[in-house]
């Protein structure tokens, strides 16, 4: 310790102000290394014992041996933007918390924001540029990677075309500067998992693509096939309103899809149902709503005759959901007032997708719901900035220009088309057509083997950058990321995706020299946009500039608010319900293919993360593996049980893998997990299950062009005995009952919602102290 | 010490509350009516205690080594009055979640089987594992009702790819083959906040709140609270008294549902971690 420094020790003593700061607050980014040495990769690594032990009298600035520090920044393991807190020590990170701050998240975290670690540490990240040479990529050094790109993207070109993952911020800027620059308009964003469909019919109805929902104040949800606590937009923010939502009086939640998701396997009563038929469903609801004047009268007529002479028994037939249990959820909706009806992706999934969203979102607009559970949003005042989740439309979009030689140049980022798009539309035949591909990935994923120029880039603990997340808390939030550490490949390995495309606008474009690199980009437009943040974010430490004030105070807080308008009021433009005639059965393929995202591996980004591997699935409990959801009564019939393999065969295509027999699929359906089947993405996933997306039929939604993802029928066969399925049984063979009983000991217990509510109203006694670490 | 002279004072080793003058007693509430079920806690535990991804095949073999797990259940216990569904052919009141963990008991059927007393009893109720003590005789293993140890079968953590190994947490030691293990309540943050207590001159005081678990801290739900149960102002202690669940009984003298219970609190193990009854909805 410098004792001389007295002022030092005071302001070190002042924990809130050390725990959580900016990388680089003192001096530059690389004093954070721990022994005075910039190369931790070689020098401070404890568990080969390789560990250099040197003197730590006078160590860097903001180090302190054995003491934590936090840094504030933005998880980016799905478009939901949560603050976290990176915990690092001795110039490692090595924990990442929630910002409690952050009104995302709320200090809290999900599976994939916690295995963000092992993306930043994953031993099969790309480190060195590639380029194909004779067919084969070929190691190079930067100088020529550089070369490469500028030679590529560093002209105009009208044909080039951009493909992203979902992005925001200052990347999402970033990139539209580059192709307006470059003279480009085929900017592209695809991702799987965000509702296109639906938020395309939040938009025709509330003219806002995510209006607010106000769970807390809903006495009843009634969710049509919406995992909003595992997979819907923003997974942790939703289950923190959940948590609320089921405080005494307790929200009743009730669930209606096809297969049993994690927010089905929570709800009251979980409803089995045909997918494709959910519209059906709703339809037979509004039906019986309008026969009480308060619920027609706040439709027009044009819809009232849509509805109206609706066929209950005809739609129980369709939907697979009794007569008896329609009346009762039409008796649940107009007994537990306000409510909030939501629409997902299993129901938007068919090519009537927007229509049954429709028909679903207009038992809002009857139950008077709007206003009360789904609020109006104020526009933030930057669109450049917002996030762009993209979808199937646009992916289709892209693959039709490279198929039809409209495009020659074709740039990948964050997105992996290869994989994820079902064999029938062909991504790999028209990525092969383009002249030449360029992808800046972190990993060797299937669409960057494929490119002629691989630009390895750093994870986002290492990249400067700000985010919006998808579905925001508080209008306005803007997150801001940091780099946590030193990049983990020292200044030879992977380089920032933003200093890359600036490097190549500075090339082009004399304006952008005034930008040595992008933390100075992202830092001076945050600090030219500090007129139009709510109480911009300052820490003052005499004697520094405004611009460090400001700079310190944002890396404190990890993110800031952005002034809105005010919100306005929330109407609604309701539409003629117009589902088409309830769809044939199909001998051939008799069963419906439910391809189910889930909280861990999501759409087969995280496969790479052994942590994520091994989180048993929430339902299933399988873990390392694919598998085949088969309802018990079906798996009698085609006589198979837990273990066996089928082959699933659509008119697309066919894929192996074994059944687990599972009572939480509807009984013509089979389910088949998302997020294995990989050819490439390292050794924790390449080779692991099947990816269901890959059978499925270029089947759209008639309205936006997206993919009917819940539309493909398939045919499903034996074809060979029982094999060992892994779960968290401990590798017990599963029979069905096996994990499935507490055989009476009383190890989880039930009460009634009732009772529940009669001992437990007023009590807040289960509420821990949110308070910062 | 004679056989004969402990058989004859029994009663002072065995006495109730030996370290009541302690000012600390960790334990947990766990509130199913919260838990989704979502696994951040499982997560949260890999990344902060060091354990291993063990592969599919030791996987199978029952190797793995999540402290934390969540059980996931079917069918509902006996006795419940629920019959609306019995008949369907589907799970219609959703799954049961339990995240199962070490339950710290306080009379631990783990600790007198150890050989070589690797596993113990600290002063603050932490059942508590000493790994260069333990010769891996798993019988402690054997005789946890909640089979919630975990033994290396293998030396999984000198396997990790550079640079995965650079996330292993250095505040508390990588085991290695031949040594049980389970969760310690996070115990390295506990020792750190007692530590951080005491520069500030409270030696027997930590404020509620101050430092959480790992499972606790990711808890989307918030489901998870954690602390001192000697701590009358502690959220836990309010949380085990307003759910009337004490310490010292293997039966609750309840009111009618009130929720709180011990898992296989019948068993006299005195776990720590009491659990707040799952809620459904029966007119839903």
């Amino acid at each position: 310790m410098k004792s001389n420094k007295s002022g030092e020790q005071e302001a070190w003593s002042r924990r809130t102000f050390l725990k959580i700061m900016g990388l680089g607050s003192a001096g530059s980014a690389l004093a954070l290394t721990g022994c005075g040495d910039t190369d931790i990769v070689n020098n401070v690594d404890i568990e080969v014992r390789k560990e250099k032990v040197e003197p730590n009298v006078d160590p860097q600035d903001f180090v302190r041996p054995g003491i934590a520090i936090y840094y504030a920044s933005t998880c980016r393991q799905c478009p939901a933007g949560c603050g976290i807190h990176a915990r690092n020590r001795e110039g490692r990170v090595l924990k990442l918390e929630g910002n409690p701050a952050s009104p995302v998240n709320r200090g809290r975290l999900c599976p994939m924001g916690q295995a963000g670690l092992q993306a930043h540490y994953n031993p099969d990240r790309l480190t060195k540029p590639m380029i194909r040479k004779g067919g084969k990529l070929t190691e190079v050094s930067w100088a020529e990677a550089e070369n490469a790109l500028k030679k590529v993207l560093g002209r105009r070109n009208g044909k080039l075309a951009w493909l992203s993952g979902a992005v925001s911020g200052h990347h999402a800027a970033l990139i539209r500067t580059y192709l307006d620059v470059a003279g480009s308009n085929n900017s592209f964003v695809f991702d799987t998992l965000p509702p296109a469909v639906g938020h395309a019919a939040n938009e025709a109805i509330f003219g806002h693509a995510m209006p607010k929902y106000d769970f807390d104040k809903a006495a009843l949800i009634l969710s049509f096939g919406a995992d909003f606590l595992g997979t819907w937009m923003s997974p942790v923010h939703f289950a923190g309103e959940y948590g609320r939502f089921r405080a005494a009086p307790r929200g009743t939640l009730v669930q209606i899809e096809p297969k049993m998701t994690l927010t089905g396997a929570n709800a009251d009563r979980w409803i089995a149902i045909r997918p494709g038929t959910e519209g059906y469903l709703a339809l037979a609801l509004a039906s019986l709503l309008v026969e009480d004047a308060r619920y027609a009268d706040r439709v027009p007529v044009e819809v009232l005759d849509s509805i109206k002479d609706a066929d209950i028994e005809a739609i129980a037939n369709t939907t697979g959901v009794s007569v008896d249990r329609i009346h009762r959820l039409h008796q649940l909706l107009t007994q537990r007032s306000p409510s909030l009806v939501l629409s997902g992706s299993s129901a938007e999934g068919a090519e009537h997708g927007s229509e049954t969203a429709n028909a679903i979102l207009l038992l809002n607009v009857m139950l008077g719901n709007v206003g009360k559970t789904i609020l109006p949003r104020s526009k933030q005042p930057f669109p450049d900035l917002a996030p762009k989740l993209g979808g199937w439309s646009e992916l289709r979009a892209f693959l039709d220009g490279l198929n039809s030689g409209k495009f020659d140049t074709a740039v990948v980022f964050g997105s992996n088309p290869i994989y994820q798009a079902p064999k029938s539309l062909g991504a790999d035949k028209a990525f092969a057509k383009a002249k030449y591909r360029v992808s800046f990935s972190m990993f060797p994923d299937e669409t960057t083997m494929a490119c002629d120029l691989v630009l390895p880039i750093y994870s986002y603990l290492e990249e400067w950058n700000t985010a919006m997340p998808a579905y925001a808390a508080d209008d306005g939030q803007l997150g801001l990321q940091q780099p946590v550490m030193n990049p983990v490949f020292g200044s030879d390995g992977p380089r920032g995706f933003g200093d890359l495309l600036l490097g190549v606008l500075t090339n082009m474009d004399g304006r952008f020299k005034k930008w040595k690199d992008y933390e100075s980009y992202v830092m001076d437009a945050l600090f030219t946009m500090r007129p139009a943040m709510v109480k911009p974010p300052k820490i003052t430490v005499p004697g520094q500039t405004e611009m460090e004030a400001f700079r310190q105070g944002v890396l404190s807080t990890g993110f800031v608010r952005l002034k809105t308008a005010s919100a306005g009021k929330l109407t609604a433009k309701v539409r003629p319900v117009q589902l088409p005639k309830a769809p044939k059965e199909d001998g051939g393929h008799p069963f419906h293919l439910v391809p189910s995202p889930r909280l861990g591996l999501w759409d087969g980004r995280h496969a790479n993360l052994p942590w994520l591997q091994e989180l048993p699935d929430q339902l299933a409990e399988v873990v390392w593996d694919s598998w085949v959801e088969i309802h018990p009564a079906t798996a009698k019939k085609l006589g198979v049980i837990t273990g066996d393999v089928v082959s699933v065969t659509s008119s697309a295509g066919s894929l192996k893998a074994k059944v687990v027999v599972f009572p939480g699929v509807q009984r013509d359906t089979v389910a088949i997990p998302l997020g294995q089947g990989h050819t490439e993405y390292g050794r924790y996933a390449k080779g692991i299950g099947v990816n269901p997306y890959h059978i499925l039929e270029a089947k759209f939604d008639r309205q936006t062009g997206e993919l009917a993802t819940h539309a493909t029928r398939v045919s499903v066969k034996k074809v060979a005995d029982r094999g060992p399925l892994v779960t968290l049984a401990n590798g017990d063979l599963v029979l069905e009952s096996n994990t499935s009983t507490q055989a009476g000991r009383e190890i989880v217990k039930t009460v009634s919602a009732k009772d529940f509510d009669r001992t437990e109203s007023g009590k807040a006694a289960t509420r821990p102290a949110n308070k910062e670490v | 010490m004679g056989l004969k002279r402990m058989l004859e004072n029994w009663s002072d080793f065995r006495k109730q509350d030996y370290y009541e003058d302690e000012p600390y007693m960790w334990g947990m509430s766990i509130d199913l009516n919260k838990c989704i079920g979502c696994g951040a806690c499982v997560t949260a535990c890999y990344a902060e205690n060091n354990l291993p991804t063990v592969g599919k095949e030791h996987y199978a073999s029952g190797h793995s080594m999540h402290w934390m797990r969540i059980e996931r259940y079917w069918e509902e216990p006996e006795g419940e009055a629920d019959i609306d569904i019995k008949e369907s052919e589907y799970p219609e009141r959703g799954a049961h979640y339990i995240p199962m963990m070490c339950q710290q008991c306080n009379h631990a059927p783990c600790e007198p089987v150890c050989p070589v007393a690797a596993t113990y009893h600290t002063p603050d109720g932490l059942n508590a594992q000493v790994y260069n003590r333990c010769i891996g005789s798993r019988y402690c293993g054997n005789n946890c009702p909640y089979k919630v140890r975990y033994f290396n079968f293998f030396d999984f953590n000198t396997e990790i790819p550079h640079p995965l190994e650079m996330q292993l947490n250095p505040d508390l030691s990588v085991r290695s083959k031949g040594v049980m293990e389970k969760c310690t309540f996070c115990v390295q943050r506990i020792r750190a906040a007692k530590d951080a207590a005491e520069d500030e001159g409270h030696r027997d005081h930590i404020e509620d709140g101050s430092f959480q678990t790992a499972c606790q801290q990711s808890c989307p739900t918030e489901a998870i609270v954690f602390g001192n149960l000697r701590d009358e102002a502690s959220a836990v202690k309010q949380s085990w008294e307003a759910h009337e669940v004490e310490l010292n009984r293997f039966e609750q003298d309840k009111s009618e549902d009130i929720r709180g219970y011990r898992v296989l609190e019948e068993l006299n193990v005195e776990p720590c971690v009491m659990y707040l009854d799952r809620v459904r909805d029966t007119e839903a």
